[in-house]
């Protein structure tokens, strides 16, 4: 099976959110995670992305994702990608995520970047971290 | 006892002069002197003097009784900043962040003028600001608001807005500085050349800061409708928030 699981020095950090206070997430490192969306909470104060992933020994780990608000997204402040609404993604679409994964190990990430399976950029950098940074 | 006297005699002799001047003022400047409508974001990379989280870079010059209740201010930016779990801003409580604080915000607003009125209206928490631009005085005997008694002018172009009987529990900014029941904040909003809209901001409390706390923030037009943004969202977010918190591999 395709790696999965890769970690990447992410240098630049702009954060997405001001909503949590110092410390929660590992910003010095970015995770690359390619999935199936479970569910996709488009709502304030932050879009929530919920994917299942497969490791590296075969287990389904659901992790989830943080993102900016409901309204900026639909605004598409956040860069020169399309406006989000609540049809940008579906249960069952594959989704990538890159972000900043829980210093305590938890799978849960503060989103840098979101692309379709088929490679469709909706928010972030062009290219996967590993690239962009 | 001799410094709640200054305060007092400091206190008849501010609002008597304000109280003078916006009268005078008002009754002979209720025309508007330009188009200020519209929703606006704020444009942190214009050079304004403010900044995300505060008004300056620097510390306001405060009183010994402003500094100790700064002292006990637990906030989650600057150089005193706590995680969220251990903040005590009463804004991560939903509690309204006031006047001026609400600027801080990094959310869009709009400018709607009417005959005698603009409001203000915020999407953060949909707070309101019903600024009265015919010539009226403040209100008297209405106790004390999280955003104020406001009465506004024009000075040619520029609506100058005078908010008054703000509470004293929110802060000034998201670094923790505190203000009294005696805080007094003029706002002159004018255009650029640019299109760009522009606040200057005086804070004046002479039981907080023992001088004025001047700055400036700008903004630029937006296409977008307001949308709901509701504080309260916060506290359903936050079951997911403590998941991770509460993560035991």
């Amino acid at each position: 099976m395709k790696k999965l699981f890769s970690l990447f020095l992410f240098l630049l950090v702009s954060p997405l959110s001001a909503h949590h206070g110092a410390g929660v997430y590992d910003t010095q490192t970015v995770i690359d995670l390619t999935g199936t969306v479970t569910d996709f909470q488009f709502r304030n104060p932050h879009v929530l992305i919920f994917i299942d992933v497969t490791d590296g020994s075969g287990n389904i780990v659901n992790w989830s994702g943080e993102l900016t608000s409901r309204n900026r997204l639909s605004r598409q402040v956040n860069g020169n990608r399309e406006a989000w609404t609540n049809n940008t993604m579906q249960p069952g679409d594959t989704i990538q995520l890159n972000g900043n994964p829980a210093v305590n190990g938890a799978p849960f990430l503060r989103l840098v970047r979101v692309a379709t399976g088929d490679g469709t950029v909706l928010l972030g950098a062009d290219n996967s971290p590993s690239g962009a940074y | 006892m001799s410094r709640f006297f200054y305060s007092f005699v400091v206190l008849l002799v501010f609002v008597f002069n304000v109280h003078t001047a916006s009268a005078q003022e008002a009754s002979a400047n209720l025309t508007p002197g330009a188009d200020l409508s519209g929703v606006w974001t704020r444009d942190n990379s214009a050079g304004a003097t403010s900044h995300n989280s505060s008004w300056s870079r620097e510390i306001p010059n405060m009183t010994e009784w402003a500094q100790a209740q700064f002292d006990g201010h637990m906030p989650t930016f600057g150089e005193r900043a706590v995680s969220v779990s251990d903040t005590n801003d009463p804004v991560y409580a939903c509690y309204p962040p006031g006047t001026p604080r609400i600027w801080l915000h990094p959310f869009p607003w709009e400018i709607i003028q009417m005959p005698g009125r603009v409001l203000m209206i915020y999407e953060y928490d949909g707070f309101i600001r019903n600024i009265f631009t015919d010539g009226r005085g403040h209100r008297e005997g209405i106790g004390n608001s999280w955003m104020g008694d406001s009465i506004g002018y024009w000075d040619d172009d520029v609506l100058v807005v005078e908010t008054t009987n703000m509470r004293d529990d929110t802060w000034i900014d998201r670094e923790g500085v505190p203000h009294s029941e005696e805080m007094v904040v003029i706002e002159r909003f004018h255009l650029r050349d640019d299109n760009s809209l522009w606040i200057d901001i005086e804070i004046t409390d002479p039981v907080a800061l023992n001088e004025p706390w001047v700055t400036s923030q700008a903004h630029r037009k937006t296409d977008w409708t307001l949308e709901e943004f509701r504080c309260m969202d916060n506290v359903s977010f936050s079951e997911w928030e403590e998941q991770i918190l509460e993560y035991d591999n």
